[in-house]
C-alpha cells in the first residue's frame, strides 16, 4: 500500500506549505498594519478571501472534474470531484464562520444579506444535498455520475443567485474586498501572500484527499 | 414524439388524479396556514403577499415533482421507457411540459382561495400577472424535473428533491416574488424587467443543461 508521506515530493510539498502558512499566520499577525477604525476584526478579512477564493475554485474544479468524468468515463475525474467538493465545503465552511465574526463588530450584525456571503450560504447548502445525494444513492456508478451532473448544475447557477441576491436588495453594501486592489501595499502584498499561501494548501489538500480516495476504491475492488 | 410523450404524462396524470388532487388540497392547506399566522388585516401584510404566494406554489411544485417520477419507479417501468427508441432528453421536455401544465391549473385554482382569505388583490391587468407564473412555473418545473430525475434513485428521494431543488432555485424565487411584487403596485414594466430576464434566462440555462445532461443521470 502507497503511503501518502512516502513520497519525495509530496514530503516537500507538505513541508513548504507548513513553512508557508507559518509565515503567512506570522505576517498577518504582526506584519500588517492595524487598521484604525477595524483593528483587530479586519484582520479576519487575510483569512476570510482566501478561503472564499479557494472554496469557489474548488466547486469549479468540481465542475470541470463532472464534465470530463461525463465524457471520459474515468473514476479518476470521480475521485478528483468528490476531494474538491470536500475541501470546497470546508473552506466555504471556514467563510461562512469568519464572515459574521467580521460583521459583528463592523456592521454591528452578525448576518446581512449581502451578495457574495448570501452565494456563498446557497452554494454551502447546495452542496450539502450534493453529500446527501451521494451517500444515499444506491449503486456507486450512479452516485457518480449524479454528482457530476449536480456539480456542473451547482456551479453554473453560481451567477444566477449571485446577480438575483445583488439586485434583491440593491442598497445593502458590499464586502469591503472590492476595494483591496487599491489597498496600500502594507496590506496588499500580505493579503496576495495569504492568497497564495491558502491555494498551495488547497492543492495539497486536493492532492492527499485524492490518493486516500483512490486507495479507498482499490480496497472497496479487492473486496468485491 | 415529444407530443406523444407529454400526453402519455398528462393522461396518466389525469386518470390517477393523485399529483393533482394532493396538491389541489395541499395548496388550500398552506393558504389557511398562511391565514392563521399572519394578520391578514395588517397593511404590511399587502406587501408579503407575492413572497407567500411564490412559497405556496414552491411547496406544491414539490408534491407534484415527487410523483411524477414515482408513477415510473413503481413496477420498473421507468426502465422500460428508457428501452424504447426515444431520446432521452425528450423524456424530460415530456416531464417538464406537463408538470408545468399541471401546476399552472392548480396554480389558478389556488388563486380563488388566495384572493379570498389573503385579501389579494388582482390588479385590473391580470394577463400581466398570468404571464408571471407562466414563467415562474415553468422555471420551477425545468429544474425540478431534472433534479427530481436526479434523485429518482437515491434512497430518501422524497427528502432529497427539496433539499436540493430549494437553494438551486433561490434565483427563481426572487425574481418571481420581486416581478409579481412589480405587478401587484402597478410599476411600469421597466423597473422589474430584469427579473423576466433572470426567469427567462434560467428558463433557457436549465432547459438546455436539462436536456443535455438528462441521458447521464437516466444511463443503466
Amino acid at each position: 500500500m502507497n503511503f501518502f508521506f512516502s513520497n519525495r515530493s509530496n514530503q516537500l510539498w507538505t513541508g513548504s506549505v507548513f513553512l508557508l502558512m507559518v509565515v503567512n499566520f506570522y505576517s498577518i499577525i504582526w506584519g500588517t498594519p492595524m487598521v484604525p477604525d477595524q483593528e483587530w476584526a479586519q484582520k479576519i478579512f487575510y483569512l476570510h478571501v482566501p478561503s472564499a477564493w479557494v472554496g469557489f475554485f474548488s466547486y469549479f474544479i468540481v465542475m470541470i472534474a463532472g464534465i470530463l468524468f461525463l465524457s471520459k468515463k474515468d473514476h479518476k475525474w470521480d475521485r478528483v470531484g468528490l476531494a474538491a467538493a470536500e475541501i470546497g465545503t470546508l473552506f466555504l465552511i471556514l467563510v461562512l464562520i469568519t464572515g459574521p465574526i467580521w460583521a459583528k463588530p463592523i456592521w454591528g450584525r452578525a448576518w446581512i444579506w449581502e451578495p457574495r456571503l448570501t452565494t456563498t450560504l446557497v452554494l454551502f447548502l447546495i452542496y450539502m444535498g450534493y453529500f446527501m445525494i451521494r451517500s444515499f444513492g444506491d449503486y456507486p456508478e450512479r452516485s457518480a455520475r449524479t454528482g457530476a451532473v449536480l456539480g456542473i448544475i451547482a456551479f453554473v447557477d453560481v451567477p444566477i443567485i449571485f446577480l438575483s441576491v445583488k439586485f434583491w436588495i440593491p442598497d445593502i453594501q458590499s464586502h469591503p474586498q472590492v476595494e483591496m486592489s487599491s489597498q496600500p501595499s502594507g496590506i496588499l502584498l500580505p493579503f496576495l501572500f495569504s492568497m497564495f499561501c491558502f491555494t498551495a494548501m488547497y492543492f495539497l489538500m486536493l492532492r492527499y484527499r485524492i490518493h486516500i480516495l483512490s486507495l479507498k476504491s482499490i480496497r472497496e475492488k479487492n473486496d468485491l | 414524439m415529444l407530443a406523444f410523450l407529454v400526453k402519455k404524462e398528462l393522461l396518466m396524470e389525469f386518470r390517477a388524479k393523485e399529483s393533482f388532487l394532493t396538491m389541489a388540497a395541499f395548496s388550500m392547506v398552506v393558504i389557511v396556514s398562511f391565514s392563521f399566522s399572519f394578520n391578514v388585516s395588517s397593511g404590511r401584510f399587502v406587501e408579503m403577499t407575492p413572497g407567500l404566494f411564490w412559497v405556496m406554489v414552491l411547496f406544491t411544485s414539490v408534491l407534484g415533482l415527487q410523483r411524477s417520477f414515482a408513477y415510473e419507479s413503481e413496477f420498473d417501468a421507468f426502465s422500460m421507457l428508457l428501452s424504447a427508441p426515444v431520446d432521452r432528453g425528450l423524456i424530460f421536455l415530456a416531464k417538464w411540459i406537463s408538470g408545468w401544465i399541471v401546476l399552472t391549473l392548480i396554480v389558478l385554482i389556488a388563486l380563488i382561495p388566495f384572493t379570498l382569505f389573503l385579501r389579494f388583490t388582482i390588479p385590473t391587468n391580470p394577463l400581466v400577472g398570468i404571464g408571471i407564473i407562466l414563467l415562474g412555473n415553468a422555471s420551477i418545473m425545468c429544474l425540478g424535473s431534472f433534479v427530481s430525475g436526479l434523485a429518482m434513485r437515491s434512497r430518501l428521494s422524497n427528502v432529497l428533491v427539496p433539499i436540493l431543488l430549494f437553494p438551486l432555485l433561490s434565483p427563481v424565487v426572487i425574481a418571481s416574488v420581486k416581478s409579481t411584487s412589480g405587478w401587484m403596485r402597478g410599476l411600469s414594466f421597466s423597473t422589474w424587467e430584469t427579473w423576466i430576464f433572470v426567469l427567462s434566462s434560467f428558463i433557457i440555462i436549465f432547459g438546455l443543461l436539462g436536456y443535455t445532461l438528462f441521458n447521464h443521470i437516466t444511463e443503466e
